[in-house]
């Protein structure tokens, strides 16, 4: 059922991340914030996805969102962020994407 | 404050809530906390942790320096500062995501002022029993109340599992 889950919004999201979608930013971040409403943590693939789609739309901040937003959805389960961004390494190195750990903005 | 009658006070509120849920953008004439109305018919930013993503930038006015950053944000970004990168966040944002979660204080408001009121409810109780209730029925003297219970010895009430049972009427005392 979960793996169901994540296999329609896998799908939802790298259709919704598609580059003939760019025109219209507004449907990517509808798209992320229903993602974000699902109970769920992305897999890696998903949220790599999502990072393409913020680099189509020159929009690094949000990049920077997803990743804080990802990190919120993971809740008090502390183990899978750290997971999440070592499995995106290669991404974000690739598109010079910076976590919110290096930028500072992850403490008050 | 204290002038202010129940009714007034009532309209008063009355008047805030529907000012604050409509569109419109009549100011209300008599205060406004509000710099500019604002139209919720438009996209609004908002700071939520289940909206990551909001309808609109933070900042819709950039400066040209914030401009020609906005520029540079469609090169690679690998040539973006970690200045510039906080700096294109903060033009999209406005709180980070710790920022958001920040505990506040507010929960000791609303205890404060919920207790001041009920406090002054307590006030107002102990008043009108000074000047407002009649004096209380002969029945409540504490002779009568004695006589009473001793009628009700007497007369053996509830006798096997209640009230008289509890009295030893040997050594004339409670049990």
């Amino acid at each position: 059922h979960l793996n169901a889950k994540l296999s329609h919004c896998g799908v939802i999201t790298v259709t919704l991340n598609e580059s003939r979608l760019d025109n219209f930013p507004r449907i990517f971040s509808e798209g992320m914030n229903t993602l974000i409403g699902y109970d769920l943590v992305p897999e890696p693939k998903i949220v790599e996805s999502a990072l393409r789609a913020c680099r189509r739309l020159n929009d690094l901040a949000s990049a920077v969102r997803i990743l804080e937003a990802v990190k919120q959805k993971a809740g008090p389960y502390k183990e899978i962020y750290p997971y999440l961004i070592q499995e995106l390494k290669p991404t974000l190195t690739e598109l010079g994407i910076s976590t919110p750990e290096e930028l500072g903005i992850d403490r008050v | 404050m204290l002038h202010l009658t129940t009714g007034r006070l009532g309209s008063l509120l009355a008047r805030r809530v529907t000012a604050a849920l409509s569109s419109s953008s009549v100011r209300m004439a008599s205060h406004s906390h509000e710099v500019s109305q604002t139209d919720m018919s438009q996209p609004m930013y908002v700071d939520r942790l289940d909206i990551p993503l909001p309808d609109k930038p933070y900042k819709d006015n950039l400066s040209a320096e914030e401009q020609s950053l906005k520029k540079k944000e469609e090169g690679p970004w690998s040539q973006l500062t970690k200045e510039e990168k906080i700096a294109l966040y903060r033009m999209m944002f406005c709180q980070t995501f710790p920022e958001m979660k920040q505990p506040s204080d507010e929960w000791k408001t609303v205890v404060g002022v919920a207790l001041i009121f009920l406090g002054i409810s307590g006030l107002v109780v102990w008043w009108q029993k000074v000047f407002v209730y009649p004096k209380t029925p002969r029945t409540f003297d504490e002779e009568w109340q004695a006589k009473q219970l001793k009628r009700m010895l007497d007369m053996r009430a509830n006798p096997v599992e209640g009230f008289s049972a509890k009295w030893d009427y040997e050594k004339g005392q409670w049990k």
